[in-house]
């Protein structure tokens, strides 16, 4: 499904579906709340059903309301076609107008009520509330497998900070716009670094993978680093110590590669950027790029100083979606927003507004 | 009526065992989290539970495909009393009707099942056959798990449906915002008229489940009883538990109890044995009403007696097997089992305040049934002299009156007011010859792990006056205590 037509003045303006890999769960990420990731949503579900493909749908946390709480504006609501599968909370199903058969309990509880699994057995809009945290989706996920369905979509919440993790969803669509800043040169930067950090590449030396997952196991509470040795295998260094001690260490400075459990965190790369260690040719490692909750300052001055950051598993980013319209009633040109970011990264970039008799936008 | 506190149903290791029963559905788990031992007023449900308990628990060994496919289809069962309970006044929602459903379909599955194989009678376990039902929410006889108010149910909601079908189509092709508009607010009247239909369909389908009702509540217990019993089954035969024979002999009836206990086992102590690497002891014990002492040093191995043996009246009288090889019990009113460990912390009395206050309610129990007083080295915490005189007033106290005392004593002089008297075997039957020589050979220091693995932690009725036994002594000689010493105690002695 790949291979859409790129052009680099004007954006892409092809089927987002052509973007995508089939077999692969895809998430919706936004940078802000009205960013557009329904409007998205709804036009890839009507790209989805004119391609008679089953959708499996469910979103991160509660979404798909008709008003925004926090703003009070309009928001559009998610419409599914007949045959889709999706997963709410049991309290949201009387919301929903599909005509709906319930098709089993997922065990999984929400503070709406346990997330059920249904399939549309007409169209009609959703209110959708799924679960927020990553194990339980990757486990509904296993669920939603038994309705073989072609297209696993996961909604995501809002925030950057919640992205999912690859344990989720092996792709994503990044959606901003002008709600994100008043300034359209912020809302590019600002989207076109978080779609850097997420299109880190994966940490090339596939050869001691295995082991990382085995060395892994080894840590204990409180240790969260991995030394690749000489000897090509990871050791774990002293128990509790700082990043910037163990790249002190006599003993590892001919090693290159250091595994970052968890969360990487502007507090942990700082103290490194503040020392003297050298730091040319070091690479952190990280699971996946929801694990990357780093400034820009700080990923920055970690490049120019030579190291860098890679992941284990790459999360595909797809494309960047852009919405001119802001809920807080500064709009964008939509056109100059689209070329701005388009030109700010190498990647397919959409305007959610341009083309909307495709689908259903209410 | 019966109630252990937490604690003391571990200490005796009951809650040891409870806690190694996992209920295969709700049902059973809430049979465990209620369980409590009979009153002598339900001897015949006792008797009823430890017969069924006993045919189950045989059939299980020789039908383990059986019951293994039973547990499998109760695993599967959700709790729906609320959705039952609601559907007598109320209709259910699709999201009831649906657990309905799934609950009816694992019934099915169960009565087909049961059906086809020759299972073991059970008193009390026949399910209900509600197939009925299940046919009220499947129409269409697919047996499917997913529940859908089906277009059968009613003609109009399926012209509805129609019609709602298509102006979907309508909305996807391309056109002005105002003819969506006109379409969407078409398509919102239609959703309003089918939600309508739809809710007459599942007042029509509540009010035609509403005859099932008993039965399928009927089911809900009868699932939660053999889960029960299958987890009971599974604990005896986890350690090897026997059928008790209660007797109904209480307060209220004539005759004298008699409680008789042959070679018990305690699972929890066994288990923790086993650990280190030791055997358990079994623990012979019988008495009639009246008082009954067991004496012996201070070594564990009394509280070991009375926990054990406190285990097996309670695990009979909740209809559960005991770890013994033989047992015949009557029916308590009460148990008090009295002893500093079971105190709450923090009640503000000091120890030995706490236990008088325990002990003067087990007295007052006493008066109104046939009680098991069970005393752990009572008035431990005072000084000797009062604590000796204290425990022997007990014992002439209860001595003549209805009741089982047992009191676990350290002090002198307290067996021979009581009606029974039991030693702590202790180095008795040990050969001091061969212990001395082994001490000599390892060396005093590690003497007290070679006299802890001869000493016999188990019980022995002594028969009219019996020396005190000399443990406490032997032991100082066998750990080479200084001579001069041991001259000045083997003096006193005298």
């Amino acid at each position: 499904m790949t291979g859409g037509q790129t052009e680099r003045s004007s954006g892409y303006r092809g089927r987002i579906t052509e973007l995508l890999s089939l077999d692969a769960t895809l998430a919706l990420a936004g940078m802000c709340k009205n960013a557009g990731k329904t409007t998205v949503l709804n036009r890839l579900l009507a790209e989805l059903g004119q391609e008679r493909r089953t959708v499996a749908l469910t979103s991160i946390g509660r979404d798909g309301e008709t008003e925004d709480v926090a703003t009070g504006t309009h928001k559009p609501r998610i419409y599914v076609e007949e045959g889709t599968i999706f997963a709410t909370a049991s309290d949201l199903l009387y919301n929903c107008d599909t005509s709906t058969e319930i098709l089993a309990m997922s065990g999984v509880s929400t503070p709406m009520g346990e997330v059920v699994i249904c399939r549309a057995r007409s169209g009609g809009f959703l209110d959708l509330a799924g679960p927020s945290m990553n194990q339980q989706l990757v486990e509904l996920s296993e669920q939603f497998r038994q309705f073989e369905p072609d297209k696993i979509l996961v909604d995501g919440a809002i925030s950057r900070k919640s992205l999912c993790s690859r344990r989720v969803a092996g792709e994503v669509i990044l959606c901003t716009g002008a709600s994100y800043h008043r300034d359209v040169d912020v809302v590019v930067a600002d989207t076109a670094y978080i779609a850097e950090l997420l299109q880190l590449p994966e940490a090339a030396e596939a050869a001691w993978r295995d082991c990382l997952l085995l060395a892994r196991r080894e840590l204990g509470e409180g240790n969260k680093i991995l030394v690749l040795g000489e000897d090509g295998a990871w050791h774990v260094p002293g128990r509790g110590e700082k990043l910037v001690d163990v790249l002190r260490d006599k003993q590892y400075q001919k090693c290159r590669y250091f595994w970052l459990e968890g969360a990487v965190t502007d507090a942990m790369l700082r103290p490194l950027l503040l020392s003297n260690v050298p730091l040319a040719e070091r690479v952190f490692v990280a699971e996946d790029s929801s694990k990357l909750l780093l400034g820009e300052d700080t990923y920055r001055k970690l490049g120019r100083r030579g190291g860098s950051i890679r992941v284990l598993w790459q999360i595909y980013l797809r494309a960047i979606t852009v919405n001119p319209f802001s809920a807080y009633g500064n709009h964008f040109d939509g056109k100059e927003l689209k070329e701005k970011m388009q030109a700010a990264v190498d990647l397919p970039v959409l305007d959610v507004k341009e083309e909307k008799d495709d689908f259903i936008d209410l | 009526m019966i109630s252990l506190t937490y604690e003391q149903k571990k200490s005796l290791g009951f809650q040891f065992l409870l806690d190694q029963m996992s209920a295969d559905c709700v049902y059973g788990q809430e049979q465990i989290r209620q369980c409590r031992p009979y009153t002598p007023g339900e001897w015949e449900s006792l008797q009823q539970e430890l017969a069924r308990l006993g045919a189950l628990t045989e059939n299980y060994g020789k039908c383990r495909g059986f019951w293994d496919r039973v547990e499998r289809i109760l695993m599967n069962l959700k709790e729906i009393r609320g959705s039952l309970k609601r559907a007598k006044d109320s209709v259910l929602t699709d999201l009831e009707l649906f657990e309905c459903k799934q609950f009816l379909l694992q019934m099915e599955k169960m009565w087909q099942f049961y059906q086809e194989e020759q299972a073991v009678e059970l008193p009390g376990i026949s399910w209900r056959d509600c197939r009925g039902a299940l046919n009220l929410l499947d129409p269409e006889g697919r047996r499917l798990p997913g529940f859908y108010l089906a277009d059968a149910y009613d003609e109009e909601l399926a012209r509805v449906r129609e019609e709602k079908k298509r102006l979907e189509v309508l909305l996807r092709l391309k056109r002005s915002d105002k003819e969506k508009a006109e379409l969407l607010g078409k398509r919102q009247a239609l959703v309003a008229r089918e939600e309508q239909i739809a809710q007459n369909v599942r007042r029509r389908l509540t009010n035609e489940l509403r005859p099932y009702l008993e039965d399928m509540e009927e089911n809900c217990r009868i699932a939660g009883e053999l889960d029960f019993l299958l987890q009971k089954a599974k604990l005896a035969l986890a350690y090897g538990g026997i059928c008790p024979k209660v007797e109904c002999r209480g307060a209220a009836s004539e005759g004298r109890g008699r409680l008789n206990l042959f070679e018990m086992q305690n699972p929890m102590l066994q288990e923790s044995l086993k650990e280190r690497g030791k055997e358990f002891a079994p623990i012979s014990f019988s008495m009639e009403e009246g008082c009954a002492v067991i004496t012996g040093a201070n070594m564990g191995g009394k509280s070991v007696a009375l926990r054990t043996l406190a285990l097996q009246v309670v695990l009979a009288q909740s209809g559960f097997f005991v770890y013994a090889g033989e047992a015949e019990l009557p029916m308590f009113d009460h148990i008090s089992l009295i002893a500093e460990e079971y105190q709450a912390m923090g009640s503000g009395l000091s120890s030995f305040g706490g236990e008088i206050m325990e002990l003067s309610e087990a007295l007052n129990r006493q008066k109104e049934g046939f009680s098991l007083m069970i005393f752990d080295e009572l008035a431990r915490g005072t000084n000797p002299d009062e604590g000796a005189v204290i425990v022997r007033a007990a014992v002439q106290y209860l001595k003549k009156r209805r009741c089982m005392a047992i009191f676990a004593t350290h002090y002198d002089h307290v067996a021979e007011y009581g009606d029974y008297h039991y030693q702590v075997m202790g180095l008795r039957n040990v050969d001091m010859q061969k212990l001395r020589q082994e001490i000599a050979c390892i060396g005093a220091r590690k003497g007290i792990d070679v006299i802890a693995q001869y000493m016999d932690y188990g019980i022995y009725q002594v028969h009219g006056a019996e020396e005190c036994p000399r443990d406490a002594i032997h032991i100082c000689v066998l750990l080479g205590l200084e001579p001069e010493l041991l001259r000045l105690i083997e003096e006193a002695q005298e």
